[in-house]
């Protein structure tokens, strides 16, 4: 596999400069059809309600910031089974010591070229590596990640043509596949920085499932042999101010055209997370992901502008939240989205 | 809101003896005359029940009392209610809006809680006794006395073991908890715990008792069973910043130092167990039912903690008001919620400053809290924005998650459910009204609201319960930008036990009641000649645009001067006390009026000499030297001391090396008697 990514420089700047959004923009797609069977999942998502037109009815009327008579409404949280989400064994990022000297030849690994990436906001994750968050699509946009360090919102530039020494990388990607469904990829390679090239080692997929409407994905993290355990991961539209709240185990969050964020199921503790949707740009980015692709009819497009109307004059905050106390024999998992203020 | 039209049964308001005997005991009969089936109730003693025949019960497995406590009989059910300004028990039929009766008092009742076999525990908070009452057969008449008990001074909050046997008392100003025998009301213990034990809920094994405490940000855990009665604390403050995950800290080498502060800790409530959990039937349609309500699962042993995190700023900097709001916001309201087993706080970080700007309507000062059975939230009503708030329990921080809110007469200090009617009941003490909020109705349609009979005020004049609601007023923009009260650092008229960073350097916040009237000049400098001064000048450090002098007849600044005055002080006397004391607080007292110390030159009669002062005392930050010397009156219980709150108790100050007076030459044992002295004051 080869795919070739093609930075648009203008969207850095449109999201630098908080833009307005094309948000009349049909995107095109094929129209729904069944789930797409998926050779290199790393999921147990067979029997998991992964399509997000099927998964997205957890009581909350479809996407619905916006009632029928065009009021605003809170979202009243939901209760997320964790035993029906969808499973992702996500492996640790590459490890920097395992750096190779050059790129693995294309043989052993799919090669990327971020053809022009003069520089992109990246961000080092706990462990070394540089995370991006693209969507592979052409007719997307795409930008480099933010991650948030716990002191604010924290970012760093990377530059192509430089001689900095081979780094490891993952980008995670929320798309539509041609059949309709929703997919997750986190996607880990090595990057080098002269050539501006990655090698692609490794892809994880997995079908999250739709909450609140799709305002919200969900899938459990797994990643055996890390001392870290199960994680619950939501994405979400990207969220600006976030904060993030936890008690035993770590939480991890990325932002970048959307955001990511992981929360430790820990028994005795607690972990939580909340952010800001206020720009319409925001909202766009993953109206086009989702629900622009997800069968792009026009109750769909009606929605888009419903959403862009909502966030224009009001602010909306995303959460979600896991806690399993030491009498609880199970973790109890919500994710909400609601009005700020009263 | 509809308004019930009132009935009162006249009779029955003045013919309560106070104080007086009980009755006469009578043996029970396990059949009464509404034809329920009942078990014997007489008892023995004093205080046991006197009268087994019938009465109100309590409602099922409600053992934390409130200002407003339920009870059911065969015909329906019965509010008690703790009215402090009429110092008396209204008993109310809430089917009907009916007060039945009124048993007057002769002192202000905090909280009440009726007891297993039907008797009603009242706290008498400013006469340091517990009361024990039984209702009457005649529903009609005043519930009678049997007997009161002294108790810690200022008792407070109530509690019942699972078992009925322990009455859990707190007492606010003297910082201890008592269990009283539920039947004898013999003093089982008395332990110590930090300042201004409020609410509390024992736990459901009967092993615990958890204790809100107004300031300092803790929840206190006391063992119940056996002799030793540990204390343990649980900190509720959360770090500044907006990411309390443990990997950064972790990545720092260190605990986060730099925490938010907490205040209003009023109430607790804790969870009730799935079997508790009542889905509601309607009724027979009465034109208002909506639907069929099905209670949201709670987690299970988990304590709800609602109170508001504070950052009051960077004491060493000055700042353009009372706190820096520039980094977050300074006050915003918060529910820990604690999972009772591990005795740990799950709600580790305020995820709601992180979302700037002014936002109104918040519960910025709760008083009581009670998880519904019939719909699975968690109520909490806040004085302020006169609202009673159902919040989803299922969050780590349930403030953010806000299902309904129901607007109910001003002064909401209490409520309780009534599961099986999905009924909530609210006393809003400065209307002197009761909100009947029908949690299955639509939210414009499901509150009554009850008046109480108009009995004179003692203690507070017209002018002066206007001033209350002007102090206790949130989002008034005249008084703070921010939505702040003056009750937001001045709990019960007390204090926040905080140092805020000020344009004149840090200042820790006084207490008021008791201490305002005639004890000019005010503020820390002694600077303004007036309350009127000083009340604008504050004002304006909040942000507010002031109360005008006169607006149309009312002065509203008078009234809040006049409410001012009239706080309700604690009494210090007349209290269950250590009888080892009496002679350490004779040796202190020779020791304050000495001139070895020297303390009763400046603290004139253990008030202020209306000077300034330059002790060596300013701190970093500080823009003068010369500060006024503070009232002694009530010092006791507004720990930290100094402006810049830089001693944590009264021993550290009369050991410290500082200019005032002539302490650190004191033995230990005569400091320790000094300070208890000066607790008395």
């Amino acid at each position: 596999m080869s795919v070739r990514v093609v930075a648009i420089a203008s969207s850095l700047l449109l999201l630098a400069c908080g833009g307005a959004a094309p948000l009349q923009t049909a995107p095109s797609s094929p129209p729904p059809s069944p789930a797409e069977p998926v050779a290199d999942v790393a999921a147990d998502s067979a029997d998991a309600p992964n399509d997000a037109r099927t998964a997205e009815h957890d009581g909350v009327p479809g996407v619905s910031l916006v009632d029928e008579s065009q009021q605003l409404t809170s979202l009243q949280p939901v209760t997320v089974d964790l035993s029906q989400l969808p499973i992702a064994a996500i492996p640790e990022p590459l490890a920097t010591e395992d750096v190779p000297k050059e790129l693995p030849k294309p043989r052993t690994a799919t090669k990327v070229t971020l053809e022009g990436f003069e520089h992109f906001i990246a961000g080092a994750d706990p462990h070394g590596a540089v995370t991006l968050q693209l969507d592979p699509r052409p007719d997307r946009r795409r930008l480099g990640t933010i991650v948030d360090e716990g002191h604010g919102s924290h970012q760093m530039v990377r530059h192509c043509g430089r001689h900095e020494p081979i780094a490891a990388i993952r980008w995670q990607t929320l798309s539509v596949n041609k059949h309709g469904a929703i997919e997750y990829r986190i996607v880990d390679g090595w990057f080098d920085p002269a050539s501006c090239e990655v090698s692609v080692v490794r892809e994880t997929l997995v079908k999250p499932k739709a909450l609140l409407g799709s305002m919200v994905f969900a899938f459990r993290g797994r990643c055996d042999g890390c001392p870290s355990g199960d994680t619950i991961n939501f994405v979400t539209p990207l969220l600006s101010r976030p904060a993030v709240s936890s008690v035993g185990g770590t939480v991890t969050a990325s932002h970048g055209t959307i955001s990511l964020v992981q929360l430790p199921i820990r028994h005795g503790g607690a972990a939580a997370f909340e952010g800001q949707l206020n720009t319409s740009l925001s909202l766009a980015h993953w109206l086009d992901a989702i629900i622009g692709a997800d069968g792009t009819t026009r109750d769909n497009r009606d929605q888009r502008w419903l959403y862009a109307a909502a966030l224009e004059t009001h602010r909306v905050v995303i959460g979600g939240e896991v806690q399993r106390g030491v009498m609880d024999d199970e973790p109890l998992a919500i994710a909400y989205a609601s009005l700020t203020g009263h | 809101m509809r308004t019930t039209t009132v009935g009162i049964v006249m009779a029955t308001l003045f013919s309560s003896g106070c104080g007086g005997a009980g009755p006469t005991p009578e043996n029970a009969n396990t059949t009464g005359t509404t034809g329920i089936s009942q078990p014997s109730l007489a008892g023995t003693g004093d205080c046991a029940r006197q009268d087994g025949q019938l009465g109100p019960l309590p409602i099922a497995g409600v053992r934390e009392g409130s200002s407003v406590a339920l009870a059911k009989t065969a015909a329906g059910t019965i509010a008690y209610v703790a009215d402090e300004d009429s110092r008396a028990i209204h008993s109310v039929d809430i089917r009907n809006g009916l007060t039945l009766s009124t048993t007057s008092l002769d002192a202000a009742p905090a909280q009440l809680l009726v007891l297993a076999d039907g008797r009603v525990a009242v706290t008498l908070r400013d006469r340091n006794r517990v009361q024990i009452f039984e209702p009457r057969r005649d529903a009609s008449q005043p519930l009678a006395p049997l007997c009161r008990v002294k108790a810690p001074v200022e008792p407070f909050g109530l509690a019942a073991t699972p078992d009925d046997q322990t009455l859990v008392v707190t007492s606010a100003w003297a910082r201890k908890v008592t269990g009283y025998d539920a039947n004898t009301m013999a003093v089982k213990f008395v332990t110590d715990v930090e300042r201004e034990p409020r609410g509390l809920v024992v736990d459901d094994s009967g092993e615990r008792a958890f204790v809100a405490h107004v300031v300092g940000g803790k929840v206190s855990v006391i063992d119940l069973p056996g002799d030793d009665h540990d204390v343990r604390e649980i900190d509720l403050r959360v770090p500044k910043g907006f990411d309390g995950s443990a990997r950064f800290n972790a990545r720092a080498g260190t605990l986060p130092t730099a925490l938010r502060q907490s205040c209003q800790g009023f109430a607790l409530a804790k969870s009730i167990m799935p079997d508790q959990l009542k889905p509601v039937v309607p009724p027979p349609a009465d034109g208002r039912r909506s639907t069929e309500l099905s209670p949201t699962p709670v987690p299970r042993g988990r304590i709800f903690a609602p109170r508001v995190t504070i950052d009051p700023g960077d004491s060493q900097h000055r700042s353009s008001g009372y706190g820096d709001n520039h980094s977050s916001r300074v006050e915003a309201p918060i529910v820990s919620v604690i999972d009772a087993a591990a005795e740990r706080t799950l709600t580790r970080a305020a995820l709601g400053t992180r979302q700037r700007g002014v936002r109104f309507g918040e519960c910025l000062l709760p008083r009581a809290a009670v998880v519904s059975g019939a719909t699975g939230g968690l109520l909490v009503t806040c004085l302020g924005s006169d609202v009673l708030l159902e919040l989803d329990p299922r969050s780590v921080d349930p403030v953010r998650l806000e299902r309904r809110r129901w607007k109910v007469p001003s002064g909401p200090t209490g409520v309780a459910t009534d599961d099986a009617r999905a009924t909530a009941v609210v006393w809003s003490q400065f209307d002197r009204q009761l909100a009947v909020i029908d949690l299955t109705a639509a939210v414009d349609s499901a509150v009554d609201i009850i008046s109480t009979p108009r009995l004179p005020t003692p203690t507070l004049s017209k002018h002066a319960l206007q001033g209350r609601k002007l102090f206790h007023q949130t989002d008034d923009l005249r008084i703070a930008r921010d939505g702040r009260a003056c009750a937001s650092c001045h709990p019960d008229g007390r204090e926040d036990a905080l140092t805020w960073s000020t344009p004149v350097g840090p200042r820790q916040t006084i207490m008021l009641a008791g201490r305002v009237k005639g004890s000019g000049p005010f503020s820390w400098l002694g600077a303004h000649e007036s309350e009127k001064e000083h009340l604008r000048i504050t004002f304006q450090r909040l942000g507010g645009h002031g109360l005008p002098d006169k607006e149309g007849r009312i002065d509203e600044m008078d009234a809040l001067i006049a409410y001012l005055h009239a706080m309700p002080a604690p009494m210090l006397t007349d209290a269950l006390v250590d009888p080892h004391q009496a002679k350490s607080i004779a040796r202190g007292k020779a020791l304050f009026f000495s001139e070895e110390t020297g303390c009763a030159s400046c603290h004139i009669s253990g008030r202020s000499d209306a000077n300034t002062h330059d002790l060596g005392t300013a701190a970093m930050g500080d823009r003068d030297r010369k500060f006024d010397t503070p009232s002694l009156q009530f010092v006791g219980g507004t720990a930290p001391y100094f402006h810049d709150g830089r001693y944590a108790s009264l021993l550290d100050v009369l050991t410290s090396d500082s200019q005032m007076g002539h302490t650190m030459q004191l033995s230990r044992k005569d400091a320790v008697a000094l300070a208890t002295y000066l607790e008395t004051l």
